[in-house]
């Protein structure tokens, strides 16, 4: 199974993941409202899913008539890609993210832009711009506590409005805690429409491909 | 081994597959399988030391445990690909469940099921898809249930091309 290179389980010693969080989220509310929009009007539109499959989440978009694809985009790097230089790393993310047919109307970043490194991010923000649809929606947690958890978390969609966020195992590392114009910066295909500040220790995103 | 798990007879409009002296891996392979599902009495098997390259047709149910590379077809039956199976192939079939490793685009007419021990590399089109917890995938999955129909072509340009399109060089079918 070499296309899902990383090791996905606590490392030896690490102390058990801590148990799920629940949290009202409003930028997925708000994303979900548009992709529910563009569906109703009979597109079928693509929701590009970046982080593991999840057979909730799955089970969860499968009633929204729009075509899902799942890329655990973390995982799917080889080792050591994102402290690649970016040259190598956008070859790397190209291999890992293959240009969709059609552009996404929502892509769920989760807490992805917090593994990389400012100039990976901005090779993973030509990615993305090269994957979403013009005017259409990256949703992105940023950490905005001094730790995050070592790896991605997962983020399980409970309904509409709640989503549930599993650890896995407890050991941590410093967060880049990216602010607004770095992102903005970073990722100049995109323009910050909405901004919600969580007290879990993660700001909300959602992120506007530019027309 | 190309054998039934269920009985040994060899009903009229199937065929069985011999590849040699039956090895030990194999039939443990074959004697590991599940129970069929409920209504299909008969279900063959490509047990874990078959090693196929081309094309699967037929009538009845199939349980994979070997490895098969190309295309499988049993667009009115259920195939499975066991937990020692390995397959890249695109599979059309009625339902398809995955405990194994897959590379290759999966149509199923009723239902797709990645189990916690499978992986697939591709793209799923069925009306129903379930993703257990702990399995692996990365790729498309469309639930239009016209996009499902294997012989619904026209649907199919909403997913990349399938990975199994390359020269076949058998036919075991």
């Amino acid at each position: 199974m070499s296309w899902f290179k990383r090791n996905d389980s606590p490392a030896a010693g690490a102390q058990p993941a801590a148990l799920p969080v629940r949290h009202h989220s409003l930028a997925f509310e708000t994303a979900l409202r548009e992709l529910e929009r563009e569906a109703a009007s009979g597109s079928r539109p693509l929701l590009l899913d970046l982080g593991p499959a999840l057979g909730p989440n799955v089970e969860f978009f499968s009633e929204r008539a729009c075509r899902l694809q799942i890329v655990d985009l973390y995982r799917s790097l080889p080792d050591q890609a994102l402290a690649a230089e970016p040259e190598q790393l956008a070859l790397d993310l190209a291999s890992a993210l293959p240009t969709p047919t059609v552009g996404a109307t929502l892509v769920l970043a989760w807490d992805l832009f917090n593994y990389f490194r400012l100039e990976a991010l901005a090779a993973l923000g030509l990615r993305l711009a090269e994957c979403t649809a013009p005017g259409g929606i990256v949703l992105a947690l940023v950490a905005t506590h001094k730790d995050m958890p070592a790896r991605p978390q997962r983020y399980r969609i409970l309904d509409p409005k709640t989503l549930e966020t599993t650890v896995d195992g407890a050991s941590t590392a410093a967060a880049p805690r990216y602010r607004q114009p770095e992102l903005e910066r970073a990722l100049p295909a995109f323009r910050v429409e909405t901004t919600y500040l969580l007290r879990a220790g993660m700001q909300e995103y959602l992120l506007r491909r530019r027309k | 081994m190309w054998k039934k798990d269920e009985e040994p007879l060899t009903k009229p409009g199937t065929q069985q597959f011999s590849s040699g002296p039956s090895t030990p891996s194999a039939a443990a392979a074959s004697s590991a399988s599940r129970e069929p599902e409920p209504g299909s009495l008969e279900r063959a098997v490509v047990g874990a030391s078959i090693k196929i390259n081309g094309e699967l047709g037929g009538s009845e149910d199939l349980l994979i445990q070997g490895q098969v590379d190309g295309k499988i077809d049993l667009a009115q039956h259920t195939v499975t690909i066991g937990r020692s199976g390995r397959i890249s192939a695109d599979v059309f079939a009625k339902t398809v469940h995955v405990e194994g490793e897959v590379r290759g685009n999966l149509f199923a007419a009723e239902q797709i099921v990645v189990h916690k021990t499978g992986s697939v590399n591709g793209n799923l089109a069925s009306p129903r898809i379930s993703l257990e917890d702990g399995c692996k995938f990365k790729g498309n999955i469309d639930m239009d249930p016209q996009a499902a129909d294997p012989r619904a072509k026209s649907t199919r340009p909403n997913l990349p091309p399938p990975i199994g399109e390359r020269p076949l060089t058998a036919i075991a079918k």
